[in-house]
Order: C-alpha cells, then sequence, then structure tokens
C-alpha cells in the first residue's frame, strides 16, 4: 500500500504528469512519422534517463510505448504507409475507407479501438502479474531455460514468414550475445584479443544499429519518394455513437483479449497481435462483412488497432512478473529496468513494488491521454509525415551516436552501432526479419544462465528439463510449434513455403 | 490565439531558435572558465566499473554529494559508470588515464579477484591505491526451514556429503571466494557451486528451493529478511550492532573473513601530494553527518583505512586470493560450439535454397529510383564524423556542426533556400546537445 501510495505520488506530480505527456506526445509523434518506431525511440531515450529517477524514467518509457503503438494508425489511414509495424493490418482497411471520403471516421474508430484494447489489456495486467510473480518463486532455472526456449520457437514458427530465416536470424543474435565472459568458467570467450569486447556487445548500440540505423539507410534511398496525405476536416465524426458500441462490443473484447494472449508470449509483439485478431475478426464476420475486409470495413480496423495495443498490457506481463521479455520493445525496457539497477523478475514485486505500480500507473494514465490528445491532433499530427527528411535523418544520426556512446562514454560502442546498422540494413534487403536476432541477442544470456545454473544444480544432468512439470509443458509446446508447422508443409506440398 | 501571417510566424519560429543556440552557446562559453593553480582545478571523475544503482555506484554518489554539501573540497566529484568487463572495463579506462590526478578508480575487492582469475588484465599493482572506505560485511543464509541451522551443522554435512549441499555464488567474485575459503577452514567439505548471478536471484533460489546456503551484503539480508531466510553466520572480524544476535564465523570456528571496502586507485605514477590530499579529503567524507547517517542506513561501517595499514591489507588479501583456484566443478556444453552449428545450419536452409534456385530473386519494385548514393553518401560521412570523434581530431561541438551542415547540404542536393534551417539546426543540436548532456546528464561527450 506504501509503494502504491509513492507510485502515485510519483505519478500525480506536475513532473509525472508531464512527463506522461512529453512521452506519449513524443510517442505519437514517432509512431506517426513512417520509418521512425518507438523501438527505435525508446532505444534513444534511454541513455537520456541514466541520471534520472528510475521512476520518473519509466513513466516516460511507458508512455512512449503507449504512444507509439497508437501514432501508427495515423499514417496508415491518412498516407496508406503504416508509421509503425504494429499498425499494418489498419492500412489495409483505414486507407480505403480514408479515400472514400471518411477520414475522420476511420481515424475515430481506430483511436477509440486503440483506448479500449489498452484499457482491456490494462486490466489483465494488474489483476495477472501479481499472482504470476508469487508463483514464479517456485520456477527453477530448467523452467526459465525451457520458457525461453518456447519463446525462441513461438518468434519463429508465428512471427514471420520463413522459419529458417527467423531461426537464422535468433542463431546470429544468440551469437553476437556470446563475446564476453563466460559466466559459469569466468574465462573470456570470442573476444579475438580486444579488451573492449571483454564486457560482450552492449543492447543499446546493436539495437540502435539494427533499428535505427538500418532505417535510416533504406529511408534515405527513399528519399525521392512523395507523399500525399488525405486532409481530415471534420472532427465531429470521430467519436463512437451508441450504436458503434453495440455493433462493436465482441469485436473490441475479442480483439483485445487477442491481443493480451499473443503480448504475453514471450518475444512477439503488437503486429503479430494485430494479424491475429484482424484474421480472428475476419473468420467470425458476416459473409456480408467478410466481404468488405480489405475495402474499408470498420470491423477490420477495430479489431487490428484494438488488438495492437492490447499487447502492450500483455507483453508487460512477462516482464515485470518473470523478467523476460514480451516483445522487442519490452526487450528494450528490460535492458533499460537493468541499467537502473532493477531486476525485473518475481522479486521486483517486493524489491521495488513502487516500480510494478508506476509502470500499470503510466499505461492507464497515457492511455487515456493519448486518447484525448489523438482525437484533438490527429489532424495536425498527420502532416508529421512531411517533415523533410534531409534535416530529420542528420539529427537523428546524431541522437543515434551520442546514444550508443554514452552508455560507457567510450567509441567502441559506436562502432558497434554503426556496424550492426549495416548488418540490420543486410538483413532488410535479404528478407531475414530483424526481431528474432534481437530476441534471441536478449534471452540468449537468460537462457545460458539458466540452463549453466541448473547443470550446475544437477550435477550435469538435462533430466529435470522433462521431469519438471512447468518445463514439460513448455518443451512439449515448443516441439509441437516446431512440428506442426513442419508436418503441414510436408502435407500440403511446397504451395506454402516461404 | 493570436493570428500571424505566414511570414510573421516564420521570423517567431527563426527567432525561438536563435534564442535557443545563443542560450546553449553562452552556457558552452562558461565552461572553460574558472580555473585556479591548485589541485584539483577541474571536476574529478569517479569511474565506478558497474551500472548505476549498485552498492558501488550508490557508495560514490554519496560521497560526491557529501563533498558538494559540505564544501571539501573547491571542484566536485563527477561519477562515470564503466560497467562489464568484470570491472576490466573501468580499470583499464583509469590505469591507461593521464596521472594528474582527475580520474580515479573506486572499486572493491573485485579488482584483486578479477586480476587473480584473469578476468581482468590490472591488479593493485597498476595502480596508487588512496584509501579503502566504508566496509560492508556477508552474512551466510539459509531458508528458515533448512535442515541447517547452524553454520556447525552446514559444515559437518558439507563434509559428509561433499559436492551435494547447493552453494549459489556469483563466480569468481569475491562471494565465490568466500565460499571457497570457509570449505578451507573444514578439510574434506565441499559445496556444489550454483552460479546464480545478482543477489535478487541468489534470493530467489533460496526462496524456491533450488539454493541449500547463499552468502549475501548485510545491507540485502535486512532488506529481505521477512523472506523466511535464517542468518547463520557473519563473516567479519566481530560482531555489528545492527545484527547482534548473528554469531562470527570466526566465534564459530571457522574463521573466514568476507568483509570488503571500497578502494580508490589512481593511475599508476599519480604525485604523491595528490594522493595524500584526496585520502584527506574521503577522511572528511567520512565523518560527514550526512555519510554517517547514510552509511548506517546501508548498513555499511564509516571505515576509513589509509597509508601501511591499507597497502598491507592490500598485499595479504591478493595472497588468499592467488592461492585460491576456483574451478567450474560440472562439464557445461559449449555454447559458442553449439550456437556456430546453428548458425551454420540455418544459414544453409536460407543461402543454399537461393543458390539452387537463383532466378526466384529477380524482383522488380515500381516507384521513384532509389537512391543508394545518398544513403551510402551519408553513411560516409557519419563514419568520418565519429573518426573525427574518436580519433580525438575535433570536439563534439565543431564535428557536429560539420556533419549536420555537410550532411544537410548533401541531402538536399546544395540547395541554398534550405541553408538557413540546416545551419540552425546544426547549431541547435551541437551547442544544444553539449548543454543537455554534460550539465544535466553529466555525460562526458568526445
Amino acid at each position: 500500500m506504501e509503494a502504491l501510495h509513492t507510485a502515485s505520488t510519483y505519478l500525480f506530480s506536475v513532473q509525472g504528469l508531464l512527463l506522461v505527456i512529453l512521452g506519449t506526445v513524443l510517442g505519437i509523434t514517432m509512431g506517426a512519422i513512417p520509418g521512425l518506431t518507438g523501438a527505435m525511440l525508446i532505444a534513444l531515450t534511454l541513455p537520456l534517463t541514466f541520471n534520472m529517477d528510475p521512476v520518473n524514467a519509466f513513466i516516460l518509457l511507458i508512455s512512449m510505448y503507449v504512444g507509439a503503438i497508437s501514432g501508427g494508425l495515423i499514417t496508415a489511414t491518412l498516407l496508406r504507409m503504416p508509421g509503425t509495424p504494429a499498425s499494418i493490418m489498419t492500412t489495409m482497411d483505414g486507407y480505403p475507407m480514408a479515400r472514400s471520403g471518411k477520414p475522420g471516421r476511420a481515424l475515430g474508430l481506430g483511436i477509440t479501438a486503440s483506448f479500449v484494447g489498452g484499457c482491456i489489456s490494462w486490466l489483465f495486467l494488474i489483476s495477472l502479474s501479481g499472482p504470476i510473480a508469487r508463483y514464479s518463486t517456485k520456477l527453477g532455472p530448467f523452467d526459465f531455460f525451457a520458457l525461453v526456449l518456447l519463446a525462441f520457437v513461438l518468434i519463429a514458427s508465428v512471427g514471420g514468414k520463413s522459419m529458417s530465416r527467423a531461426f537464422f536470424s535468433a542463431s546470429l543474435g544468440v551469437l553476437a550475445s556470446l563475446p564476453g565472459i563466460d559466466k559459469a568458467t569466468g574465462s573470456l570467450r570470442l573476444t579475438f584479443g580486444f579488451e573492449e569486447l571483454n564486457g560482450g556487445l552492449k543492447l543499446l548500440p546493436v539495437l540502435i544499429g539494427m533499428f535505427a540505423i538500418s532505417q535510416i539507410i533504406s529511408d534515405l534511398s527513399r528519399i525521392d519518394e512523395k507523399v500525399t496525405i488525405i486532409p481530415v476536416k471534420r472532427t465531429r465524426d470521430m467519436f463512437f455513437k451508441l450504436k458503434d458500441w453495440k455493433d462493436q462490443a465482441i469485436n473490441l473484447m475479442r480483439s483485445s483479449v487477442i491481443g493480451t494472449w499473443v503480448g504475453i508470449l514471450p518475444g512477439i509483439g503488437a503486429n503479430i497481435g494485430s494479424v491475429s485478431a484482424y484474421s480472428a475478426a475476419k473468420s467470425m464476420a458476416k459473409p456480408e462483412e467478410q466481404a468488405k475486409f480489405g475495402k474499408g470495413s470498420e470491423v477490420a480496423i477495430v479489431a487490428s488497432e484494438s488488438a495492437n495495443n492490447a499487447t502492450i498490457g500483455g507483453a508487460l506481463i512477462p516482464l515485470i512478473s518473470l523478467g523476460i521479455p514480451g516483445s522487442v520493445i519490452d526487450a528494450i525496457l528490460l535492458g533499460g529496468l537493468l541499467i537502473h539497477g532493477l531486476q525485473p523478475g518475481p522479486l521486483l514485486f517486493q524489491q521495488n513494488p513502487e516500480m510494478v505500480y508506476t509502470i500499470m500507473g503510466a499505461m492507464f494514465v497515457s492511455n487515456v491521454f493519448m486518447f484525448f490528445f489523438m482525437i484533438i491532433a490527429v489532424r495536425y499530427l498527420a502532416r508529421l509525415a512531411s517533415i523533410p527528411r534531409s534535416l530529420l535523418m542528420p539529427v537523428i544520426l546524431v541522437f543515434c551516436i551520442i546514444g550508443s556512446f554514452a552508455l560507457s562514454t567510450r567509441m567502441f560502442d559506436v562502432w558497434t552501432m554503426l556496424f550492426f546498422g549495416l548488418l540490420g540494413f543486410g538483413f532488410e534487403k535479404m528478407k531475414i526479419p530483424l526481431a528474432p536476432f534481437v530476441i534471441g541477442f536478449i534471452l540468449a544470456p537468460i537462457a545460458e544462465e539458466n540452463l549453466q545454473m541448473g547443470l550446475m544444480a544437477s550435477n550435469g544432468s538435462f533430466l529435470p528439463l522433462i521431469q519438471r512439470p512447468v518445463s514439460l509443458i513448455f518443451m512439449i509446446a515448443s516441439v509441437a510449434l516446431l512440428t506442426i508447422p513442419l508436418y503441414k508443409r510436408f502435407r500440403y506440398g511446397h504451395s506454402q513455403s516461404n | 490565439m493570436i493570428r500571424m501571417t505566414p511570414v510573421q510566424r516564420s521570423y517567431l519560429k527563426h527567432a525561438c531558435i536563435v534564442g535557443l543556440i545563443l542560450l546553449s552557446i553562452f552556457q558552452y562559453s562558461k565552461l572553460g572558465s574558472g580555473l585556479g593553480s591548485e589541485y584539483p582545478r577541474k571536476p574529478i571523475r569517479v569511474v565506478v566499473p558497474f551500472q548505476s544503482g549498485g552498492g558501488s555506484d550508490t557508495f560514490v554518489r554519496i560521497a560526491q554529494k557529501a563533498i558538494n554539501d559540505y564544501e571539501l573540497m573547491p571542484q566536485p566529484l563527477v561519477v562515470v559508470n564503466k560497467p562489464g568487463g568484470g570491472t576490466s572495463i573501468g580499470s583499464s579506462y583509469v590505469k591507461d588515464a593521464r596521472p594528474d590526478g582527475y580520474t580515479v578508480l573506486c572499486l572493491h575487492e573485485a579488482l584483486m579477484v578479477a586480476k587473480s582469475t584473469g578476468q581482468s588484465p590490472n591488479g593493485p599493482d597498476d595502480f596508487e591505491a588512496v584509501a579503502a572506505t566504508g566496509e560492508f560485511g556477508v552474512v551466510i543464509l539459509v531458508s528458515e526451514d533448512s535442515p541447517y541451522q547452524s553454520l556447525g551443522a552446514l559444515m559437518e554435512a558439507a563434509k559428509a556429503k561433499p559436492e551435494t549441499l547447493k552453494f549459489g555464488v556469483n563466480l569468481n567474485t569475491p562471494s565465490h571466494f568466500c565460499a571457497i575459503m570457509l570449505e578451507n577452514t573444514l578439510p574434506g567439505a565441499r559445496f556444489r557451486f550454483v552460479a546464480t548471478g545478482g543477489g535478487a536471484h541468489r534470493l530467489a533460489g533460496v526462496m524456491g528451493g533450488h539454493l541449500d546456503v547463499i552468502i549475501l551484503s548485510v545491507g540485502e539480508y535486512l532488506r529481505f529478511q521477512q523472506n523466511g531466510l535464517k542468518a547463520i553466520a557473519y563473516l567479519g572480524e566481530e560482531r555489528i550492532d545492527s545484527i547482534p544476535d548473528i554469531p562470527t564465523g570466526k566465534e564459530l570456528g571457522f574463521p573466514v573473513f568476507g568483509g570488503n571496502l571500497h578502494y580508490w586507485w589512481f593511475p599508476k605514477g599519480t604525485d604523491q601530494t595528490i594522493v595524500d590530499y584526496f585520502a584527506g579529503v574521503l577522511g572528511k567524507v567520512m565523518e560527514t553527518d550526512y555519510v554517517l547517517q547514510k552509511t548506517k542506513d546501508l548498513e555499511i561501517l564509516p571505515r576509513i583505512i589509509v597509508g601501511d595499514e591499507m597497502n598491507t591489507r592490500i598485499r595479504q588479501r591478493t595472497e588468499t586470493f592467488d592461492l585460491i583456484k576456483p574451478t567450474s566443478r560440472v562439464e557445461l556444453p559449449d555454447f559458442t560450439l553449439w550456437t556456430l552449428l546453428s548458425v551454420g545450419l540455418f544459414s544453409l536452409f536460407v543461402f543454399g535454397k537461393r543458390w539452387l534456385n537463383p532466378k526466384a530473386e529477380i524482383q522488380k519494385t515500381d516507384g521513384p529510383r532509389l537512391r543508394y548514393d545518398l544513403a551510402f553518401g551519408t553513411l560516409l560521412m557519419t563514419i568520418v564524423y565519429v573518426l573525427l570523434m574518436g580519433l580525438r581530431i575535433m570536439p563534439f561541438v565543431w564535428a557536429t556542426i560539420l556533419f549536420v551542415v555537410a550532411s544537410g547540404l548533401f541531402l538536399t542536393r546544395f540547395d541554398k533556400r534550405k541553408f538557413v534551417s540546416i545551419l540552425e539546426v546544426a547549431l541547435l543540436m551541437s551547442f544544444g546537445l553539449h548543454f543537455v548532456f554534460t550539465q544535466l546528464f553529466t555525460i562526458d561527450l568526445p
């Protein structure tokens, strides 16, 4: 209770509310500008929060998370360019509806759905994370190892089109996490004599490189593309009417719950949540509604937008209760918690309960603020897409460099960032997904540490992996997720491959 | 709202930006002033080789605040966190710094341990030790319902069934060494060491029944006491006030000393007068009411050891650590090998298919031509920009102005009309960010 009080005094102070506003607005802005993503914004902001109080830092970061996932719908609807990957499905129906003369209506549906999705998943967040955290102190190292394995398999089998590419990306990510000190033996490995590599590759330069630099390279190469924005005239169209609530209630509930659960699954986030809810909505719709999908269906916009915002609350659950990130942005937040000296996981509830309540509170307040801000400002936000790239890109490059440098104040990290930028760009060109790389990079040390811990405790035996009930369940799930798609492909020929 | 014509609005915008730029330049120019002749003439950088928020970091920041608040030195301390590499990143940085008294390392016995395990090339001999401050003790903990309710019972069990009791430690750090020293007090006693990482993980291990015994600092123990933990011994020379009922290892017949101090190290070759001056300042720091109160809260003893007593202590501890050769007692899979194998396997899937079926790759995209010349030109400029700063040819501010202007002009394809806005952005970025980082966030820029 005392912690709840502390958290609310922080959150509802002038400074706290200003941070929520700043974070949400910046998040929406970055989300709305195609090519700038929430992951990039949060990775670049993290170094700025080193000297902030951790509670304030997380009010800011969580607000950015909420804003960034929401902002994408603006450009998805008005420009046919998803501002963030989370809004890809919104583009399919939002843009046709906007073209047909109802841009306000399309935006309104998306904004309200985002808000409702956020609220529903928030309810799951506050009710589930406590019990999961309490239960998880009983989980041993083998259970955590099995859970991480499941995350790898999930992101590869559900995340993208090609499983082999996703696994390739993930195993490179694991490889990138290896240099440095081997925790079990204390000896150095894969440092090739570079003393700078003794500490391993740092999360932040790798992330900034992978997400920001590679994106900048591909944005710059597309600098000549012109954008045309559909103007929005009336704000009045944006509000839900009673009939809308009645029509969309079930869809909202279903999509938000799907989004939340996809969020909870480790490793995969908003874009997959949105795709899953979209296809669920399509398969459950009446035939006449089904025909409208892809041509401006209201149901589709609501499904996609409520689900992508619902993944936020879902993905925060494993982050704060188990210390396992539910999505790429959560992986960055995990790094942020560690930088601030906080250990996410079962004990966060005991050690820093104020932090847990802050994260929960900030998500809610920012969600409410997002709703009003988007309704009021959406017309102006669309113009952000026309900021000249020639001014924007050098500025972002400078931020990338400072952000990588500030972590340990050494140039080595800046070179690391540039290297991974080129690597990320190469990945994109070869259609290798980036997300598995990052998840592999972040989860590998967790997997390795837990496996070593388990093996040391079991005196080298792997048997507990299938003897302990929890890890057995995770192992069976992993094997099933791996083999079912392979079986299907074998059974139905190669028509679906790649 | 006042209605403005677009021209007026544009003037107002420019005026605001110019104002901000002037303010930042003003702040920048202030930095060079205020020089005297006596040491210290500028802020002293304290390198902490751990992340901010940890025990060492907290301790240094307390000292920093005390120096400021009680005006113990004409210049402030600036804390620089350089985590990673088993403390070697931070210690190498200080070792290679100029021995002018403006860079100092604050690191506890991990310096000796990291050297003796080969994790770090730097040991006490590479530095001038200034002082050892703030002693923090450790306790041996079991869970409340553990069958081993005393250190004696635990050690006997470790002897009767060697390598079965699971002892959670952070491998090759002082906690691990402490546990090995404990083994050495009773011939034949051996634990099964489990690498657990930080204190919170260890705690979860004992609570979940995955570990039998752990070591935590006294501060950590008092924070987590209510979690069903029982302290069976305090590893110090005598009992301390905050846990008067916990016997010391020495009393129980297991004389292990696990106390640790925060040592302050200057680079080798630093002038002795500077070392003495700084040691004097630290002595005053440890006597301030603020530090006394804070150390009490954190369960740290506000001791300070200097001169011969400190040097003897460093030598003794180094000898003790050098005698201990920890090795992993369990055969573990080779992660590097397995990872390389899987990279190889999946690259076969990804590239093999492409090689077998090269036609599938040719896909034309519509739309305007992709300008890779611009993209990679800018990237090249970025590399030059980083080189300029990395090789210390140019400081951050000038290099940034040059970079933003050059790349801006390049990207607009030398459009003269955009020059003013590019210059504004460049000045704002360079001076503005310099101000924000060095003043607000106290992070040094190149």
